[in-house]
């Protein structure tokens, strides 16, 4: 079973993901902050990321980065979630998929990434 | 010894009147009577004196005459007689007489030649006469004037050639007709006059009058008439002089205009002479010049001329002598009172009958007023051309550091100043001064630099205000003022509010010179110039900062927003889709396509929201692929018909790949829009047509409904912002859609369009160029 990493801070949108991730037989471990995120990153690592890009004390896109560049975690997947449409073109993150989505699309967007 | 007459005659002869004797052929006098005697004024000695009793003979010109050639002695010599001359002979008084003697020869009775003898004619009184009738008659002759005689009759008896010159008549003509023939009709009473009082022995002189020529022109004459006398002393007639006033007259006449000229120009007229000393100073001298006809005439011309210019005077003479005219010469002299003027000189040469040239005339015109209208025009187009600029610059900035810092150089260039500062309060600063400087030296600039201006400018009045002089009335000036004069020296300020239309101040300038007096009604009216100019150009930079901040915050505001719609948006449609997956009855299942679609609608018009704010700004960025337009549209289509179940579409899109060179998000979002309106706009129609065409420049897409159709003025309007056609209630929709997919379509360098008849339905295109 693959673990996937969720960071986003509307408690809605991170309970959607939740429940369709797992209903696809993922296991998800939810974020609300970069705080929590990160103390989470230390102890232990997922098979991927999907990080959402408007935190309340940080940027994700900034963050996505760091993932990419660290040595335990560059070789997951990191997935970016946001309410704008695209992606910069600089960003180091595997794919992108714009709020709202459609649960098809998020399903098919993780299975790509693996 | 008296010898050789006939006896009968010697008693006569020696008792004759007239002066005989007689001598022999060596010259002895043998024989002299008492009148002799006493034309000699002597008895001379039979023995001695030779051919001639007097003391001495000369010749008529009073040189000697020589004895050998005593007509005596040439009668007996050349055997010639009966041959009167002239001599002169002098008395013992001294006296001379003028004789004319005769030789007559002395026979003996052998009819021999034995002497010679003299009648002596004493007619000195007849030659003075004859003298003074010759001299008389040259002096008629050469005479200019008309010297005529007449007799009491008034008959012309003499006519001189000055009287043929004035009157055109001539001797011939003249003599014997009467006097009147010269006299004009007018005047023939004074003949009458003259006569009458020539009668009575009255000499009339300076008599001015006129008369006839032969032309019959009057000429003015001056008259001097004197009686004529026999030698009884009986009044025969007259004598007339009269000289030609017509010269005279016209020489006066010309003379009073000449000086009415002179005298009542305004310009100076000068004459000098070559050594450049004044001889004649007009009227208009001493307006110019100041000084009076005393105190000019006599002095050097160089009391009016600078010192550095003396040297054109130099110049000036050079040219007078040698004849040559000065024309308008422009230059500088000095008035009494040591002020400068300016001038225009024209100078020609004075010359006498001769033609020699003995001075100098100068006029001289004060073209001060002249000149200083031609340099404060010159200063005033000159200051105009940079108050324009100034405008065009001022007004094309709306950085407000650049127009305070541009303003505030210019003013203080164009006004000289010493220092020049703008202060201006604005919201940036916080309430506080912006302060900008100009100023002549570094040094200053730098004190200005340092120096503490305090927080307001309370001291700016509502108008333009003047110090032009610190020193005077330094209670009445702001405090500013007396700190700025002791700290830099500076004596007179000018200042002016920049009051924009809105009414209240929200700055002001202020000039300063080290100089007293130093802003006149130019400046002045400059600076208000500029200050209004300036006024308007920061109004506008305000208006401009906060329309930016207004739009900025608008901006953010609707990107916000459109996050923040997006995030509940998302969950909605998650659950509803998560729903649909599950197990429902179909009612149930139509209800949540139906929610599920809405949500669509609702992420199209948040998408469409922020995309116009991102267009705004220019942030709206497009990334161009070449993709198949066909394939797109399939998709699209596709997902359409899916969510929309009251309309089909048919689509004509051709057997070929469509390749196009744009943004396909972008392109998506158009035909989404064309196809999204189409729908919206024919809802009692259930199909739409949509056609692909692939021409040689251009793809061309379109979509057909078959609605209500657009009229002409809607379909004017259609693309524009925020317009929406209302034909059809109930629509809902920010009317954004046609204005963005507009934008879009012109940022591929394509046409967007519509074709439409109002209740037959509406054609849009758009065009893609290749």
């Amino acid at each position: 079973m693959k673990e996937i990493f969720i960071l986003e801070d509307d408690d809605n949108i991170r309970e959607l993901i939740q429940v369709v991730l797992e209903s696809y037989q993922y296991s998800v471990k939810a974020f609300h902050n970069l705080k929590s995120f990160n103390h989470a990153v230390k102890e232990s690592i997922p098979d991927m990321f999907l990080l959402d890009v408007m935190l309340p004390d940080g940027n994700g896109l900034e963050r996505c980065e760091e993932l990419k560049t660290s040595e335990k975690t560059r070789h997951l997947p990191v997935v970016i979630m946001s309410a704008h449409v695209y992606l910069p073109q600089t960003s180091q993150a595997d794919d992108f998929i714009a709020k709202p989505f459609n649960i098809d699309d998020l399903i098919q967007c993780i299975a790509n990434q693996f | 010894m008296k010898t050789n007459y006939c006896s009968s005659g010697k008693a006569d002869i020696e008792n004759a009147p007239i002066a005989f004797y007689s001598c022999n052929l060596k010259g002895q006098i043998t024989y002299f009577n008492r009148s002799a005697t006493r034309l000699w004024g002597r008895s001379p000695s039979t023995d001695f004196n030779l051919w001639c009793g007097a003391l001495n003979v000369y010749n008529l010109d009073g040189t000697p005459l020589p004895l050998e050639e005593h007509p005596a002695v040439k009668a007996i010599q050349q055997k010639k007689f009966h041959q009167s001359s002239e001599i002169a002979i002098e008395r013992p008084d001294h006296s001379r007489r003028i004789i004319k003697l005769t030789p007559q020869p002395d026979y003996d009775d052998r009819k021999e030649l034995i002497g010679v003898s003299f009648w002596l004619l004493d007619i000195s009184d007849s030659f003075q006469e004859n003298v003074r009738q010759s001299t008389l008659s040259a002096i008629v002759e050469s005479s200019d004037d008309a010297i005529i005689t007449k007799n009491l009759s008034g008959i012309i008896t003499s006519w001189n050639s000055g009287a043929q010159r004035i009157f055109g008549y001539t001797e011939e003509d003249m003599i014997g007709k009467h006097i009147t023939s010269i006299i004009p009709e007018s005047r023939l009473k004074e003949e009458d006059e003259i006569i009458s009082r020539l009668k009575k022995g009255e000499k009339i002189d300076h008599f001015e009058t006129r008369r006839i020529d032969k032309y019959g022109n009057l000429i003015p004459l001056s008259l001097t008439i004197s009686p004529v006398r026999d030698i009884h002393g009986q009044i025969v007639g007259a004598s007339k002089i009269a000289r030609d006033l017509s010269e005279d007259i016209e020489n006066q006449e010309k003379k009073s205009i000449l000086s009415a000229i002179v005298e009542s120009s305004d310009d100076a007229i000068i004459s000098k002479t070559l050594e450049g000393v004044i001889m004649s100073w007009n009227r208009g001298a001493q307006q110019i010049f100041g000084y009076s006809e005393n105190e000019a005439v006599g002095n050097s011309i160089t009391m009016l001329i600078p010192e550095e210019k003396w040297h054109e005077e130099t110049l000036i003479l050079n040219k007078i002598r040698k004849g040559e005219k000065i024309d308008h010469f422009e230059t500088t002299r000095v008035h009494k009172n040591g002020n400068k003027i300016s001038v225009s000189i024209t100078v020609s040469p004075v010359k006498d009958k001769k033609g020699n040239i003995i001075g100098a005339s100068k006029v001289a015109r004060d073209i001060t007023l002249r000149v200083q209208t031609q340099e404060a025009l010159e200063r005033y187009s000159r200051n105009l051309e940079i108050l324009n600029s100034v405008g065009k610059t001022i007004s094309e900035n709306l950085d407000v550091q650049e127009i305070l810092q541009r303003v505030i150089d210019i003013t203080q260039k164009l006004t000289s100043s010493t220092i020049g500062i703008f202060f201006y309060e604005s919201k940036e600063t916080g309430g506080k001064q912006a302060l900008c400087f100009s100023g002549a030296s570094e040094n200053l600039l730098q004190g200005l630099l340092e120096y503490d201006f305090g927080d307001n400018f309370s001291w700016v009045h509502s108008e333009l205000c003047l110090t032009p002089d610190i020193d005077k009335d330094p209670g009445n000036s702001p405090k500013i003022y007396k700190e700025l004069g002791e700290k830099f020296g500076l004596k007179s300020y000018v200042a002016v509010p920049i009051i924009p239309a809105s009414g209240k101040a929200i700055g002001g300038i202020l000039l300063a010179s080290n100089k007293k007096h130093h802003y006149n009604p130019e400046h002045q009216s400059l600076l208000k110039n500029i200050a209004s100019q300036a006024a308007s150009a920061l109004q506008n930079s305000m208006l401009y900062e906060q329309v930016k901040e207004l739009s900025e915050k608008k901006d953010e505001f609707i990107a916000l927003a459109s996050h923040e719609l997006k995030t509940p948006l998302t969950t909605i449609k998650g659950y509803l889709q998560l729903l649909s997956h599950m197990n429902i009855e179909e009612k149930a299942a139509l209800f949540l396509q139906k929610s599920l679609g809405q949500t669509e609608k609702l992420n199209t018009l948040i998408e469409d929201l922020l995309n116009m704010s991102r267009m705004n700004k220019g942030q709206l960025e497009y990334h161009y692929q070449i993709f198949d337009l066909r394939e797109l549209t399939q998709e699209i289509v596709k997902t359409f018909e899916y969510s929309s179940k009251s309309h089909s579409v048919s689509s004509c899109l051709g057997e070929a790949t469509v390749f196009v060179a744009a943004d396909p998000q972008r392109i998506e979002q158009v035909i989404i829009n064309l196809l999204t309106n189409a729908v919206k706009y024919s809802p009692h129609a259930d199909k739409l047509k949509i056609t692909l065409i692939d021409q040689d420049d251009q793809v061309l897409f379109k979509v057909r409904d078959f609605g209500f159709g657009l009229s002409q003025e809607q379909q004017e309007k259609l693309f524009q912002r925020f317009y929406r056609a209302e034909s059809a209630k109930g629509i809902n929709g920010l009317g954004i859609g046609l204005y963005l997919s507009k934008e879009i379509i012109h940022r591929h360098g394509g046409q967007i369009g519509v074709k439409s008849e109002l209740g037959k339905g509406s054609e849009f295109y758009f065009s893609l160029p290749k």
